[in-house]
């Protein structure tokens, strides 16, 4: 890897498609746009230059969209988890990619579980100051207590699989985004 | 014996619900997917080769229409100017006429109607000053007589033209009535009157004869 071409070779192509959703044209038209965000043409995108995006800096969880993409944690996203990540958002994904998508947001060191002070952090940023600290602790608290089945004092995928699921939220409709443009 | 009952009470705060009581994962979930589904098409569309060149297509037609503005603006502007013009022209009516009238070729100097009414006006006041000044010019020439040490009368014709003249009978009030007189009493001077006037119209003509002329003249008149 590392070298730099206009177009993707038919078995990479191939590679892509098992591991996500799009077609082969799809795939290239979305080739297209990562080469543009690729501005050092070494194949693969730097963490930091999502935050050079006017639209995207406005983005209050911006650095926890960002991890879902940045799979290895290395501050590089190449094409293949690009692509992974954007397959998810599709309305044919399944649901519990779309719930696993929702855990990496609140798994903050990608440990594989929910601890209290990480939601807390994410309530933090995005309810800003319209909540006091003591009222983000007393939600946090409760819903520890309803989602935490065996007093771990954490949440894991299960758990917070549980959680989503059993409350009926429409997750197909939410973490869905339209590719029509390209069909 | 009455017994008192006292009851003491204290106050705790009441615990923070969400709505409809939710968790926080149901709760901030469309937050999250809000969040989300903004950056990605923000990605998607940052780079889109058919908006590129829209954009592309769009600049040149700006260029274009910035060009079509430009020279509206220049036509607004001379026809601003003209305006201008022809209401100067509307107003100072009876002094552009008046400058007219002075000058030769019945046209105003290039130029002085864009410099406005002041220029105008100075304009009409030079005409006037050199109209003034030229006027002694317009008037009849004087008659010039002259009369020399020796007593003769040397007279100017329409010509221009010095000549002597023995003859007081013109100038003096006194010989007038006396002419009257003689020409009542005898028909033979009314003769000589008339040789007078003729010799007068010979005069005109030579100096030797007006020599000749004039003695005879003057022997006439002492006899």
């Amino acid at each position: 890897m590392g070298v730099s071409r206009s177009t993707l070779r038919t078995e990479e192509i191939e590679e892509i498609r098992e591991v996500s959703i799009f077609s082969q044209r799809e795939i290239k038209r979305l080739y297209k746009r990562f080469k543009r965000l690729d501005k050092e043409e070494k194949g693969s995108i730097n963490v930091e230059d999502f935050n050079q995006i006017p639209e995207l800096s406005m983005n209050p969880m911006l650095p926890r969209i960002i991890s879902i993409f940045d799979v290895n944690r290395d501050g590089q996203v190449n094409f293949k988890q690009f692509v992974k990540s954007l397959s998810t958002f599709h309305p044919k994904a399944d649901k519990a990619d779309k719930i696993k998508i929702l855990f990496k947001v609140y798994d903050i060191n990608n440990d594989g579980f929910i601890t209290r002070d990480e939601i807390e952090t994410i309530l933090t940023m995005m309810v800003g100051s319209n909540l006091t600290k003591e009222q983000i602790s007393s939600i946090v608290e409760e819903t520890l207590n309803e989602a935490d089945v065996n007093g771990k004092g954490k949440l894991d995928y299960p758990d917070f699989y549980n959680s989503i699921g059993s409350s009926g939220c429409n997750a197909e409709n939410m973490l869905s985004i339209s590719f029509n443009p390209f069909e | 014996m009455f017994i008192l009952n006292i009851h003491q009470f204290t106050c705790s705060p009441h615990p923070y619900w969400l709505p409809n009581f939710m968790d926080v994962f149901n709760w901030s979930m469309p937050f999250i997917s809000e969040k989300v589904a903004e950056m990605l098409l923000v990605l998607l569309n940052l780079c889109d080769d058919e908006e590129a060149e829209k954009n592309e297509h769009k600049d040149i037609i700006n260029k274009e229409e910035d060009e079509k503005k430009r020279q509206l603006l220049r036509a607004n502007v001379k026809s601003v100017s003209k305006m201008r013009m022809f209401s100067l022209l509307r107003q100072e009516h009876e002094t552009i006429m008046m400058i007219k009238s002075f000058s030769a070729s019945r046209k105003i100097t290039q130029g002085l109607l864009t410099e406005g009414k002041d220029a105008l006006k100075k304009a009409l006041g030079d005409f006037a000053q050199a109209h003034k000044m030229d006027l002694i010019n317009e008037k009849r020439p004087p008659m010039l007589d002259r009369v020399n040490s020796r007593g003769e009368l040397f007279r100017i014709n329409s010509k221009g033209d010095s000549f002597r003249s023995n003859s007081y009978a013109d100038l003096k009030p006194l010989n007038r009535p006396q002419e009257t007189i003689k020409i009542t009493e005898c028909s033979d001077s009314n003769i000589t009157t008339n040789n007078f006037n003729t010799n007068n119209q010979t005069e005109n003509n030579n100096n030797t004869t007006n020599t000749t002329t004039s003695t005879t003249t003057t022997s006439t008149l002492f006899s």
